[in-house]
């Protein structure tokens, strides 16, 4: 999960985000009120651990400043003070727990641990981009209601990108998260992987006739930073020669990659190993010598 | 407020303002330090273990200082008063 520690002492904020680390999150940490506005409004974090007394914009502020925006956010709130007036303010403006410094680090991961848990549980368990259906639960994909058969890293990969759907993911940003990597390993499953993606999400509509949605509106290439889903939903093309041209370049691109021996858990694929995705406008990718 | 000695101090509201703002700035270190030695525990290895001890050193020191500032504000309260 993506993490966002907002606390300004010099000593506690670097090791609440050592801790949350060691617990496989990926933790961001800020010093001040604006900051974690500015954060929360760029990068979505799944949990924002917050502490009150900051910096700019106290923490009464942020929630303030967040209330409504972010439902897909959980938020605990660290506080020294023990007034139970400002404990009910938090809560009314948003904030899912509340934990009295001083605090252990075992019980802070436990919340978060706890409140991600519930969060998972009451979510809409199924994820949507256009045609695309992804149900975590069930852990089912679909596109105009045809079953598409992913792998276990291919499901975790377009699960991620649904979850942040209009959000631009870099590439290290991917390998970190999806496949828990440095985001400096020098490889490119990511590609790899968007790669066997687009091909199988564009397999249904080549296997139909009539109007065809553009594979690269499903993951799209941010050229020179990630990829992403969802920034050009919509984006029907009837039966154009352009979209079934587009259909047949991703299939031809994974085609080249399947030849060069590119293992299906991309660890064979290494950098600079010959190959680069090209932008949309191609919507495949091609062989570099 | 019923101290060891038996001597009963009637709180006012600026004691307990004051209380209050001296536990807050205990909290701090003391969470640091309660975290730090817990990661340094987590970590289970004979560097974790020295940087958990230099580390947590120092939120020691900022404890010390911190219960410093509050006998030197009971002091002053008990001879103004």
């Amino acid at each position: 999960m993506r993490v966002l520690i907002v606390e300004d002492d010099t000593s506690l904020g670097p090791f609440l985000q050592k801790g949350l680390k060691l617990e496989g999150h990926a933790v961001t940490l800020v010093a001040d009120g604006e900051a974690a506005l500015e954060h929360a409004a760029t990068q979505r974090p799944d949990l924002m651990v917050l502490d009150l007394g900051l910096p700019k914009r106290d923490g009464v502020e942020v929630l303030a400043a967040m209330q409504g925006l972010y439902a897909g956010m959980a938020v605990i709130v660290l506080t020294g003070r023990a007034q139970v007036e400002e404990r009910v303010r938090c809560l009314n403006l948003g904030a899912d727990d509340i934990l009295m410094k001083p605090f252990s680090l075992f019980e802070l991961t436990a919340r978060c641990r706890a409140l991600l848990r519930r969060r998972e549980q009451y979510a809409d368990p199924v994820l949507r981009s256009g045609d695309v259906e992804l149900n975590r639960m069930e852990r089912k994909v679909t596109r105009s209601g045809q079953p598409i058969d992913l792998t276990v890293k291919e499901f975790s990969l377009l699960e991620y990108l649904l979850q942040r759907r209009g959000r631009c993911c870099s590439r290290s940003e991917l390998l970190q998260e999806v496949w828990q990597m440095s985001p400096d390993a020098g490889t490119n499953v990511v590609d790899v992987y968007v790669n066997y993606l687009r091909k199988k999400l564009a397999s249904v509509h080549s296997n139909q006739s009539g109007p065809h949605v553009a594979p690269e509106s499903v993951i799209e290439t941010v050229r020179g930073e990630g990829y992403q889903i969802g920034a050009s939903v919509g984006g029907v093309v009837p039966g154009s020669r352009k979209g079934v041209r587009s259909e047949r370049q991703v299939e031809l691109g994974s085609e080249i990659l399947s030849s060069i021996g590119s293992s299906h858990d991309g660890s064979a694929v290494a950098a600079g190993g010959g190959l680069m995705v090209v932008g949309r406008s191609v919507g495949g990718v091609r062989a570099r010598a | 407020m019923k101290e060891a000695d038996g001597l009963s101090i009637p709180p006012s509201d600026e004691t307990v303002r004051r209380l209050a703002s001296a536990l807050h700035d205990l909290c701090q270190p003391l969470t640091a330090l309660q975290c730090r030695l817990e990661i340094g525990a987590l970590t289970a290895t004979p560097t974790g273990y020295a940087e958990a001890v230099r580390e947590g050193l120092k939120e020691c020191e900022r404890l010390m200082s911190r219960v410093k500032a509050m006998q030197e504000m009971v002091r002053v309260g008990l001879e103004g008063g």
